[in-house]
């Protein structure tokens, strides 16, 4: 799979993915992993920045199975660029379909 | 790679961070490998999955807006930026010697040169005056030396009188001659103690007492002058530029510091130490001139300075 096509749409589900519900970092890690294989190395990184530009909070919550983990919370702000990114998304690929019907009919 | 060892990378390569953050970071990257574990997968494979170490710390990086590639083993390694920033210290540090060295040559030579030029001319203003001095003098003596020859009556004395005459007179116009072998002729008589030349010169004056003492006046002026000279030197040159030599000397240490933390500053650093170089240059040469200026007029201006009769200490020094 085009290493391109799966880092440009990467941010747009991790920001889906946390959208039901808040996830600490494996568990989204393998959501993430369910739709595009990444590589995990550069999840981690993604949610990074993400917190760091305000768009998820974070906090530590007490696990039975080990250190407590850290959750990601989406933000006001993360759920609005999420939708954004939604939509630019739909339209981008909506074109670029329609872009390929064209040539190929 | 073992986790342990991913894990300590990591965190070398996220100096840069702030401890809370690399923290943070660490602990979740060692709380995913050891999930990975968990359900199933090898130390290894877990580690592999995360990819290239390079990327990853680069990625991480970029989320801090850090360039990414600071860090970096080729980038920047503590031990090979310090042998390289030493190295070229020490290129710069030769080459500012060398030029330095020129510059404080030409220096010294201008200022001997300009320092000859004053002792020529009062060498020549002392040999004129003494000249016409023993002009008058010897003048006089054949005068008196005629007057009592007719007094005493006897003509073929003027035989007599005009040999010990010739020698009197060529000793005592020597100076007027005033070439080298007229001069050296009296030194060597005269030469090494100071009594003995003040002896030299009484014998050649006979007004001893006008003359010595306007000697003894004239160098003890230009002692005064040269010690004037020299503490003004050192109050208002040498003690400032020390002062700033010192300074510099901290802010090099400072950086060097700071060097080492790891912040970018080897250019300034490299830029301190040349300061402080150049500053100890400085100081050095002023002081030269300043206080070794006497054994440098002694060395340097022996040919300009051996008609002065004005340096006993010279003397005293050659045999020394």
């Amino acid at each position: 799979m085009n290493a391109q096509f799966k880092k440009g749409v990467l941010e747009l589900i991790v920001l889906l993915s946390v959208t039901g519900r808040d996830m600490y970092g494996y568990e989204l890690v393998s959501e993430v992993s369910k739709v595009v294989d990444v590589n995990e190395g550069t999840i981690y990184p993604l949610l990074k920045r993400l917190t760091n530009e305000r768009y998820f909070e974070t906090y530590l919550r007490e696990s039975t199975e080990g250190p407590p983990r850290k959750y990601y919370h989406l933000t006001a702000a993360g759920v609005l660029y999420k939708d954004r990114l939604k939509e630019e998304w739909q339209e981008f690929s909506s074109r670029v379909n329609g872009f390929i019907k064209e040539c190929d009919g | 790679m073992k986790r342990e060892e991913f894990l300590k990378i990591l965190e070398e390569r996220l100096q840069v961070l702030n401890e809370q953050e690399r923290e943070d970071i660490v602990s979740e990257y060692r709380q995913h490998i050891e999930m990975r574990m968990e359900s199933g997968l090898t130390e290894e494979d877990a580690i592999r999955d995360f990819g290239d170490l390079n990327e990853l710390v680069g990625e991480i990086l970029d989320a801090y807006s850090v360039n990414p590639d600071y860090g970096k083993k080729q980038g920047f390694d503590p031990k090979a930026g310090a042998k390289a920033a030493g190295e070229a210290v020490f290129a710069g540090t030769k080459k500012a010697g060398a030029l330095g060295k020129r510059t404080a040559g030409v220096v010294k030579r201008w200022i001997l040169a300009l320092f000859k030029g004053a002792c020529g001319l009062m060498s020549g203003i002392w040999r004129g005056m003494k000249g016409a001095a023993a002009a008058v003098r010897s003048r006089l003596r054949r005068k008196e030396k005629r007057e009592a020859l007719t007094a005493a009556g006897i003509s073929d004395g003027c035989g007599e009188v005009s040999v010990p005459a010739v020698p009197e007179m060529h000793s005592a116009e020597g100076p007027i001659a005033g070439n080298g072998s007229g001069n050296l002729s009296i030194l060597p008589e005269t030469a090494g103690i100071r009594p003995g030349r003040r002896e030299g010169k009484e014998e050649s004056s006979r007004r001893p007492g006008l003359w010595l003492s306007f000697g003894k006046l004239w160098r003890a002026l230009w002692r005064l002058a040269a010690a004037c000279v020299r503490i003004l030197g050192t109050v208002f040159v040498l003690l400032p530029m020390a002062a700033v030599d010192f300074l510099g000397v901290v802010c090099f240490g400072c950086l060097l510091v700071l060097c080492l933390m790891g912040y970018p500053a080897v250019g300034l650093t490299v830029g301190a130490f040349g300061g402080v170089v150049s500053c100890t240059a400085l100081i050095f040469l002023v002081s030269d001139v300043l206080f070794a200026g006497k054994r440098q007029k002694k060395t340097a201006e022996r040919p300009a300075e051996d008609r002065l009769t004005e340096d006993g200490e010279e003397e005293t020094a050659h045999e020394a």
